[in-house]
């Protein structure tokens, strides 16, 4: 599904990822731990094509294709899913109309015709319930208003509507008390599938108590120092990062 | 006859005023009984019970003006033109126009709503040449108007003008919803004057739509004279190409507790201009004024130019004055957020525009009257058809 070899980014013109390797297979969930200023949000911005991180280095093969060569929206009409940390507001454009305006800007890549209204709504009412959402959102402008919470649920219920082949999902637990942490991660796990891959961002284990991951990487300065199974993530935990900084040096 | 205005008067500094002057605002010839017909034909139907007036360069289109009681053509008033705010007469240069427009206006259009009567009423003003369309509206006390507003002009038309008058007088308690919509054709110039009179209590809700044309130029002048009364004062402006539109708002509040919340949302795109200009006023005595001012900016275009001027002139203690003015670019974090939806990317401009907009539209009061100008404001963006389904 997704292949990184040696992936250098330069954001402000410093170099955040220093030659990073990471290979996701299909139906695999990886979660990508490590402390704060790391790179571990400049890697889902960097496969999400956001302006301003510039790839000075490395490849990106996604699906057997250069995913380093599409524009933004393109890598999105590719399956490429990259829920955000801090969700923007959009006063102006409510949430029925950025869903349905993204599905169909993803079925016109397919070559398939617009979706049906009622066959939409069906569709998003459906993905509401498992976010426990309610119907009003639709109407409200995207994000506005929404409290922290609401914004990561938000977030999930877009992805469960576009339905990516990789999901990447950035510290998509922080804010959330308990409950919606059970919502989202609920939604998260009703799109595994052994078609999608997720790579799951992430400062905690709290997380991974709810969305079992395949594989745990540490990321430190630009680069995935260790990976492991789960254990490493509780690992992590308890003895924190710098065991296992002090062991890659 | 006060003076030809120049970019020299502080208050003229942003308007198109070269172009205006190779106009030869002379009297206007009554227009031909063919383009009094082509018009008709674009006319869309009139809802059941609203009422309609059309006004070809200012004459009366009797023909698509079914009959309406208080609804009447007649000759100018001379004492149209002279009506100032009470708060100061400001320069004479500013009334230029107005003082012009009462020289060769073929006649004015009265239209009175008697105490505690309502009207829901069309006005199609229609330009084929050069003209001066002139209108008078009274509301009594109590009484409420539903006025819809639209500039139309005949595309063919190698060169438009039109210098109209407006004035308003708002009795006690009487209410007015204003929306114009002004979409011109290419070659359209325009300039006008709007004065408005507020009794005490009464409250207008204006909602301004302005795109396309050559250049224009809009100057009001609104008094809140009789106390507790309220003005909404909502302008969306959107200026491609070399277009330039220029707006200059002088709103004297002389009572008590008179209220006013004005908003301006401009978008530059290409090589336009647009300045607004908004001169909120506090007369000396008054007490529990307030005023609140939004004045935005979003350039669209490498050389676009876009003015925002707040002014608050006080003379009094207690106020409540409240203005900001921003000026800004699309926001690159709502960009990446519609690309990495998979939103193509003249499609997400066209929804950030259409979200900077918005913010005018959502505040005009009747929903009927919000869709209409939605649906008009979705064919202006690029993308429209998607803006379009958005608000079906």
């Amino acid at each position: 599904m997704l292949e990184i070899k040696d992936l250098r980014t330069r954001v402000g013109g410093r170099e955040v990822l220093g030659g990073l390797n990471l290979t996701v297979n299909k139906g695999e969930v990886h979660a990508i731990m490590g402390p704060n200023g790391s790179g571990k949000s400049t890697l889902a911005y960097t496969l999400a094509g956001r302006p301003g991180y510039d790839v000075t280095g490395g490849t990106v093969t996604y699906r057997g294709n250069d995913l380093l060569a599409l524009a933004p929206e393109e890598r999105a009409q590719e399956g490429v899913f990259l829920g955000f940390q801090y969700p923007v507001e959009i006063p102006g454009v409510n949430n029925v109309y950025l869903l349905k305006a993204a599905l169909n800007a993803a079925r016109k890549h397919r070559g398939l015709p617009e979706v049906d209204a009622f066959e939409f709504l069906t569709l998003v009412r459906e993905k509401m319930k498992v976010m426990q959402m309610d119907e009003a959102f639709l109407s409200r402008g995207v994000n506005e208003g929404f409290s922290g919470g609401e914004k990561k649920r938000n977030e999930i219920l877009q992805m469960l509507v576009l339905e990516p082949s990789l999901a990447l999902l950035d510290e998509t637990d922080s804010g959330l008390d308990i409950d919606a942490l059970k919502v989202v991660a609920n939604g998260v796990n009703t799109l595994r599938s052994p078609e999608r891959s997720i790579v799951l961002v992430t400062h905690y284990q709290r997380l991974l108590d709810y969305i079992k991951p395949d594989y745990v990487h540490v990321l430190a300065r630009g680069r995935i120092i260790k990976s492991g199974g789960p254990d490493l993530a509780r690992e992590l935990e308890a003895r924190g990062y710098d065991w296992v900084i002090a062991e890659a040096a | 006859m006060s003076a030809l205005p120049s970019n020299r008067d502080e208050n003229w500094k942003y308007a198109n005023l070269r172009a205006l002057a190779r106009v030869r605002f002379g009297d206007t010839a009554v227009p031909s009984a063919q383009d009094v017909s082509t018009l008709a034909e674009t006319l869309p139907d009139l809802p059941q019970g609203n009422a309609r007036v059309v006004l070809v360069d200012g004459h009366l289109a009797a023909g698509v003006s079914p009959p309406t009681r208080g609804v009447h053509f007649g000759s100018t008033p001379q004492d149209i033109a002279t009506l100032e705010s009470s708060s100061g007469s400001g320069p004479a240069a500013d009334r230029y126009f107005a003082m012009l427009n009462q020289r060769h206006a073929p006649g004015t259009l009265s239209i009175e709503v008697p105490s505690g009567a309502e009207l829901d009423l069309e006005l199609w003003l229609a330009a084929t040449r050069v003209g001066h369309p002139s209108v008078r509206i009274r509301l009594g006390e109590g009484a409420r108007l539903r006025l819809a507003e639209r500039v139309v002009a005949t595309p063919a038309a190698a060169a438009l003008a039109s210098n109209l008058h407006l004035a308003i007088d708002c009795e006690a308690n009487a209410r007015l919803e204003l929306t114009r919509v002004q979409m011109f054709t290419a070659a359209h110039q325009h300039i006008e004057t709007l004065d408005l009179r507020l009794g005490k209590a009464a409250e207008c809700y204006l909602t301004q739509i302005t795109s396309g044309g050559h250049s224009s130029r809009s100057s009001s002048f609104v008094t809140h004279s009789g106390g507790a009364s309220r003005l909404h004062w909502n302008v969306a402006m959107l200026a491609r190409q070399t277009q330039v539109h220029d707006v200059y708002v002088r709103i004297a509040h002389d009572a008590n507790e008179a209220h006013t919340v004005q908003r301006f949302r401009g978008i530059g795109m290409e090589r336009s201009r647009l300045a607004f200009n908004g001169h909120m006023q506090v007369a000396a005595g008054t007490r529990d004024v307030r005023t609140e001012q939004s004045l935005k900016g979003l350039l669209a275009g490498g050389e676009a130019e876009i003015d925002l001027r707040p002014q608050l002139e006080i003379h009094a203690d207690a106020v409540q004055a409240a203005h900001g003015a921003t000026l800004g670019k699309l926001d690159a974090d709502m960009l990446f957020y519609l690309l990495s939806r998979g939103i193509p990317p003249a499609q997400a401009e066209s929804l950030l525009k259409w979200a900077f907009i918005s913010d005018v539209l959502r505040h005009v009061p009747t929903q009927a009257v919000r869709r209409q100008v939605e649906v008009l404001l979705a064919d202006l963006l690029p993308g429209s058809a998607s803006a379009r389904a958005e608000v079906a």
